[in-house]
């Protein structure tokens, strides 16, 4: 028999049919797309490759590894500057996803940024560890600005988009703000080290991060609604 | 930073102040034990370090693309997982050494009593067992019926999405219902489950006779769920489905409360 609805599409129809609202359910609903409409995992979202990694399907973390290695690897290379444990450190994030893929819980928010806190946390602990503090801590935002340029609306799609909508809300933030921001999340600063190193009072430092990130939350819900 | 070993209240002001490290992961042990409390209590201060989390977590995605790792790491990875995989459960038998003639009998009589008991308890774990695996084959024959239903369902051309009216006796419950040219596919969520005769029944409304055509009956989970997919009777224009809730199955007429209906 010939399918007229493409896979995407059943597991859609799926999702909306068995997978209303319990968990139980929505990995009932992955394993039934795997298995028995034989729908590629590639095509599973997020959470159906979640769901089947918890019953430790190898081939769905495999998959969720295809989709997102590059973004978690890029993360741990900005953080730790050393391509070998950069790798290690991506290695242990998606091990680390395995074991902890039960109690993953949707409502903390979506896969990947789930999989971003994973890996800066484990990157963070190594440059505890090895007590060293990258140098330079900004992220280059050339390449960002270029981007958000040259890029159609229509091309920024799925991770991609989000990359960039993240890139362009940071570029738009007062450099100032931008810098203290980027060396707690890439650099682990505390707001006092964040002080030592930039020669600035802590109470100037607090409000810069304070007021960085929530003109990063405007910045980014303004994007997200402008872009659709 | 706040003094260490103090209980120190902080107030809303500090609070907004140590938000943004807490979410990044970079305020003092003191500090966030401090922030914790107040969040606990401050519905103004928590709505606030929500608001910020989902920037916070998106932080990441700026960090600069610098291409695939090397393949090593996904080897290394699966490899890794591997490792983890809980161990077989495996049985160590070890040999005891062959105690005194003298204790010949009492061992005899201790193995007899022991392997009694081995009996008995087995027999009962593997009827135990036995009638656990019936009631999970059961439930899984009748998870790949529907399954299997949904999925040739699913390989129509026309699958429309239809309204649900909930009548007053279903306000409880929430329904999708999906129609192709010949069947529909229903799935229900918080409708009271019944007991002994008692049925949901599905009925087909003839709009040449104006009669109730009975459908199919069911019942739903311990959770009040289900999923089914239902043949359209042939030979009528059915454009109306009601759902009810019967006392018994065989009511040639709707006679209980009605549930839903749906006009396809």
């Amino acid at each position: 028999m010939q399918s007229t609805i493409s896979p995407a599409q059943r597991f859609a129809a799926l999702h909306l049919i068995i997978d209303r609202r319990s968990v139980v359910e929505r990995e009932r609903c992955a394993v039934v797309c795997v298995r028995i409409l034989d729908v590629n995992y590639s095509e599973l979202d997020d959470f159906a490759l979640i769901s089947l990694v918890a019953r430790h399907d190898e081939t769905a973390l495999s998959a969720l590894y295809d989709r997102y290695s590059r973004l978690v690897f890029s993360l741990a290379l900005r953080i730790v500057g050393e391509r070998t444990l950069a790798e290690e450190i991506a290695a242990d994030a998606f091990v680390n996803v395995w074991r902890a893929a039960s109690s993953f819980a949707e409502e903390r928010g979506r896969v990947v940024a789930w999989l971003m806190g994973i890996t800066r946390h484990r990157a963070i602990d190594e440059l505890r560890r090895l007590n060293v503090r990258p140098e330079g801590s900004a992220v280059d935002l050339d390449e960002a600005v270029s981007a958000a340029q040259s890029d159609s609306i229509d091309d920024l799609v799925g991770v991609r988009r989000q990359r960039e909508l993240v890139r362009a809300a940071l570029v738009a933030l007062p450099p100032p703000q931008r810098e203290a921001l980027q060396l707690a999340y890439f650099g682990g600063l505390t707001q006092q080290e964040i002080a030592d190193k930039t020669g600035q009072p802590l109470g100037t430092i607090k409000t810069r991060m304070r007021l960085g990130l929530q003109k990063l939350r405007d910045e980014l819900r303004r994007l997200d609604a402008d872009f659709g | 930073m706040i003094a260490k070993g103090l209980d120190v209240n902080i107030d809303c002001q500090t609070a907004q102040e140590l938000i943004p490290a807490f979410l990044l992961g970079v305020l003092e042990a003191d500090e966030q034990t401090a922030l914790r409390d107040h969040l606990r209590s401050c519905a103004t201060c928590r709505a606030e370090a929500d608001s910020l989390h989902a920037a916070t977590d998106l932080l990441g995605l700026a960090a600069p693309d610098v291409g695939e790792p090397a393949s090593r790491v996904k080897q290394r990875m699966l490899a890794a997982v591997h490792e983890t995989a809980e161990p077989r459960a495996t049985v160590h038998l070890s040999s005891r050494p062959r105690r005194a003639i003298t204790w010949r009998w009492a061992a005899v009589f201790a193995s007899a009593a022991v392997a009694l008991l081995l009996i008995v308890g087995l027999g009962s774990a593997i009827m135990t067992l036995q009638n656990q695996m019936n009631q999970q084959q059961a439930r899984l024959d009748r998870l790949t019926r529907i399954q299997v239903a949904l999925q040739q369902f699913m390989l129509n051309n026309n699958i429309q999405t239809v309204p649900v009216t909930m009548a007053d006796a279903g306000s409880s419950a929430s329904a999708a219902l999906y129609v192709s040219e010949d069947k529909v596919a229903m799935s229900v969520t918080g409708l009271p489950p019944l007991e002994d005769n008692s049925v949901y029944q599905c009925w087909w409304s003839d709009p040449q006779t104006g009669e109730m055509a009975p459908g199919s009956t069911f019942k739903v989970d311990e959770n009040g769920a289900g999923v089914w997919v239902w043949p359209i009777p042939p030979g009528g224009e059915y454009r109306h489905m009601t759902i009810t809730q019967e006392s018994q199955p065989d009511h040639p007429q709707p006679a209980g409360p009605v549930i839903l209906t749906v006009d396809l």
